[in-house]
C-alpha cells in the first residue's frame, strides 16, 4: 500500500513519468478485463485509454480504502460494462437458472481423461478457446481474472462489486460450461 | 481381522501383484485434471498484446487533455471579459440617458450612488465566479 500511496502522490504532483509508471503497472489487468468483456481489440484499446483518462481525472478522490489495482479495476469494469450496455450486448446468460448443471457435468467426465494429452492437442485447445470466447461476458471475464490474473475471490468481488457468492457461482458455471464442451469434444461417454 | 496362516505370504499372490501398481500410483482425480485443463486453456487463450508504448501514449493523451482543458478555461474567461466590456460600452449611453430622466423626475433619489453600488455587487459576484481560490475560501 505504501508503494501505491507514493505512486498516487507522485502522479497527483505531476511528477514527470509518475502517471506513466502507474499505467504500466496496471495496464495488463485493465487490458485483460476489458478485452475479455468486449472482445474487439480496437474497441478494447480505446476503452483502456478511456479507463486511464478517468483514473487520471479521479485520482484526487482515491482515499486508499482499497488497493489501487482494485480501484482501477473497478473503473475498468464499469467502463466495459457501460460499453456493452450501450451496444445492448448481454453481460450474463439469462437461461442459466439451473444450479445443478455443474455437479452432474463434473461427474460425467470419464476416468480416461488424460490431462497431458489434452493440453498437447492443439485442435482441442483451439476449440476450448472458442468455448471460452463463447461464454457470457461476465463469466469469461471472471474466469480470466481468477485464473490468468490470479486475483482472489474477494478481490474480484471488490472490483466487480458483485457479492463473493455470486462471483463463486459465476466461476462455477463458467467451468461447468467449459467442462461440458470438453466432454463433447473428447467424446467421453456420459 | 482374523489372521489366516495360508495367507501369510499374500503379497506374493497374483492378485496382490496385480494390485501393487494401483496402490503405488496416486488415485486419478478426474475433476482436478479437468480443473487444471481449464486453467491451462485460460492461460493459453490468445489475447492480443497492448502496444509496447501504450503507457506513454496514455500519459501523452492525459497531458493533451489537461492542456485543452486549460485552453478552454482561458477562452471562456477572455470571452466573458469581452462580453462585459461590450456590455459596458453599449450600455453606458443608455444608462446615462435613463439616469438623466430619472434624476429629472425624482431629483431626491441618489441614483449615481445606487448605480455604483449595483455595479460593485455585480463585480464582486463575477470575481467569485472566475477566481476559484476566492470561492473556496468563501465556502
Amino acid at each position: 500500500m505504501d508503494d501505491d500511496r507514493q505512486l498516487v502522490c507522485d502522479a497527483l504532483a505531476r511528477t514527470p513519468g509518475a502517471f506513466e509508471r502507474l499505467v504500466s503497472r496496471h495496464q495488463n489487468l485493465v487490458w485483460h478485463m476489458v478485452f475479455r468483456m468486449v472482445r474487439h481489440p480496437d474497441d478494447a484499446r480505446e476503452l483502456c485509454q478511456d479507463v486511464f483518462l478517468r483514473v487520471h481525472q479521479r485520482l484526487g478522490q482515491f482515499r486508499f480504502e482499497s488497493a489501487l489495482s482494485t480501484w482501477i479495476g473497478r473503473i475498468a469494469f464499469s467502463v466495459a460494462t457501460r460499453h456493452l450496455q450501450k451496444r445492448r450486448l448481454p453481460l450474463v446468460d439469462p437461461s442459466e437458472d439451473d444450479d445443478d448443471n455443474g455437479d452432474s457435468l463434473v461427474n460425467r467426465i470419464g476416468d480416461d481423461f488424460d490431462l497431458e494429452s489434452a493440453c498437447a492437442d492443439a485442435e482441442l485447445m483451439a476449440e476450448m478457446n472458442k468455448a471460452l470466447d463463447g461464454l457470457p461476458a461476465i463469466q469469461r471475464t471472471l474466469i480470466t481474472l481468477y485464473h490468468l490474473d490470479e486475483l482472489s475471490i474477494s478481490e474480484i468481488s471488490a472490483i466487480t462489486e458483485l457479492p463473493e457468492g455470486t462471483v463463486k457461482n459465476y466461476l462455477f458455471r463458467a467451468r461447468a460450461r467449459l467442462r461440458q464442451r470438453l466432454e463433447a469434444l473428447t467424446g467421453v461417454p456420459a | 481381522m482374523i489372521h489366516d496362516p495360508r495367507q501369510s505370504d499374500s503379497h506374493h499372490s497374483p492378485q496382490a501383484e496385480q494390485l501393487e501398481p494401483e496402490r503405488a500410483a496416486p488415485p486419478k482425480d478426474v475433476a482436478m485434471d479437468a480443473y487444471r485443463f481449464i486453467e491451462r486453456v485460460v492461460h493459453a487463450a490468445p489475447i492480443p498484446p497492448l502496444p509496447t508504448d501504450f503507457a506513454s501514449r496514455v500519459a501523452q493523451a492525459v497531458r493533451d487533455h489537461d492542456e485543452r482543458a486549460q485552453l478552454e478555461v482561458g477562452c471562456v474567461a477572455v470571452a466573458f471579459v469581452l462580453a462585459a466590456i461590450a456590455a459596458i460600452v453599449f450600455a453606458v449611453p443608455i444608462v446615462i440617458d435613463r439616469l438623466s430622466t430619472l434624476t429629472a423626475q425624482m431629483p431626491d433619489v441618489p441614483w449615481p450612488l445606487l448605480l455604483v453600488s449595483g455595479l460593485g455587487i455585480v463585480a464582486v459576484a463575477c470575481a467569485d465566479a472566475i477566481l476559484p481560490g476566492r470561492a473556496a475560501r468563501n465556502a
